[in-house]
């Protein structure tokens, strides 16, 4: 039977590697680097065989021209990342390696689960699988399954979705005939605003959205979550703050267990997301 | 469906250095030149915004926030200090409000 190990939940900030570099950083990044450490070390600890990696693609591979409400990448090898994110973000280019037998099991165990997701042969991945990826597996050695979700081209799914989505994939991995040790790695925002009128303040964009969202998931409270993040809801508190919704399938991942970290850090920036369940305290069971 | 053309060209002009470079060069000519090879049309307030890199008005027209950032970062900032062109664009943003970027 196949055991998931740990899930992890963090920021996929593209700014963020670049910034961590420079001499005169920010006072706030030293409490970040340590966050993503922590993160680090308990990825570690956990020894997975394989990463699940649960984000959303920003309008790169995926375009409204065809546009998945959620998807799994098929690769042996996936590239990352993309022109624009190299020249706007700096961002380094990547080949991570992919198993595509976990890819395949997850695909058709989620159809008898009720969930079709679509896939792809051809997958480059951005900076909301690389990031995360950079942050707490640097050696970039594990084999990846990108899952791919759509919070940012409207319309979306619903939240309530998002939960199911999560809990199906929890239950056709835990009815794996394979001994694989499986860590999930999900990145999305809390409130955030990316290319309006907001966008680049160094403070909370919504200081009271960060605090519930970070309580629905510190308190499993899946109701909390899905009756407070439609597309309407969530764009009240920053226009790109519906990448909250990767956290949610996170909770169904999670079973809407407590998690052993939930944090909405607040280090001079937009609120920077770590949440994480650790074997020792359940996340297997 | 000629937001989503509109977006379509934001996005192909992001996604490309070849494209952003000749975007650059001659907005007018290559967006005219583009246009001809689409079946579906942009609507002249479009087009008048694509030709003239007018970002606050590919905003206000419901162009996708997060690609229109990159865009407007890549094609001005050659000529436009960053922290200039970020407060101008926030100016023109708070004008239009939030308008809806739904395809």
């Amino acid at each position: 039977m196949a055991e998931i190990v740990s899930i992890i939940g963090i920021t996929h900030n593209p700014f963020m590697p670049r910034l961590f570099k420079q001499a005169n950083r920010p006072p706030g990044c030293a409490k970040i680097i340590e966050r993503i450490d922590m993160m680090r070390e308990k990825l570690a600890q956990a020894k997975p065989d394989v990463l699940v990696t649960i984000g959303n693609d920003h309008l790169h591979q995926f375009f409204m021209d065809n546009m998945p409400a959620f998807m799994i990448g098929k690769m042996d090898t996936y590239d990352g990342t993309f022109y624009d994110e190299i020249r706007e973000f700096g961002l380094p280019t990547h080949h991570v390696p992919g198993d595509v037998e976990l890819s395949d099991a997850l695909m058709e165990g989620a159809f008898d689960k009720g969930v079709d997701f679509a896939y792809s042969n051809e997958l480059t991945i951005d900076h909301s699988i690389t990031v995360p990826l950079m942050f707490v597996r640097p050696e970039m050695d594990l084999p990846i399954v990108p899952i791919l979700t759509n919070c940012i081209a409207p319309p979306l799914p619903r939240p309530k979705r998002f939960y199911e989505v999560g809990q199906a994939i929890r239950a056709v991995i835990e009815n794996l005939q394979t001994n694989k040790r499986i860590a999930i790695l999900v990145s999305g925002h809390l409130s955030l605003e990316v290319g309006g009128p907001k966008q680049f303040e160094r403070r909370l964009m919504d200081p009271n959205f960060d605090a519930s969202a970070v309580g629905w998931i510190a308190q499993g409270d899946v109701n909390g979550a899905v009756n407070h993040c439609s597309f309407d809801q969530l764009k009240q508190s920053g226009n790109m703050t519906h990448g909250f919704l990767n956290f949610i399938m996170m909770m169904g991942v999670a079973k809407a267990t407590r998690p052993s970290y939930a944090e909405g850090l607040d280090a001079g920036f937009p609120a920077i997301p770590f949440f994480s369940w650790d074997a020792k305290e359940g996340v297997a069971r | 469906m000629s937001k989503y053309l509109m977006n379509k060209f934001i996005h192909h002009v992001n996604m490309s250095e070849a494209a952003e470079k000749e975007y650059k060069s001659n907005p007018r000519g290559y967006v005219e030149e583009w246009e001809k090879s689409e079946k579906l049309k942009l609507t002249s307030d479009e087009r008048e915004a694509l030709c003239n890199r007018d970002y606050g008005r590919l905003y206000a027209l419901g162009a996708h926030p997060f690609t229109l950032w990159s865009f407007t970062e890549a094609v001005w900032a050659h000529e436009v200090p960053r922290d200039e062109l970020v407060k101008d664009y926030k100016e023109k943003a708070a004008k239009a409000g939030y308008p809806d970027f739904k395809t």
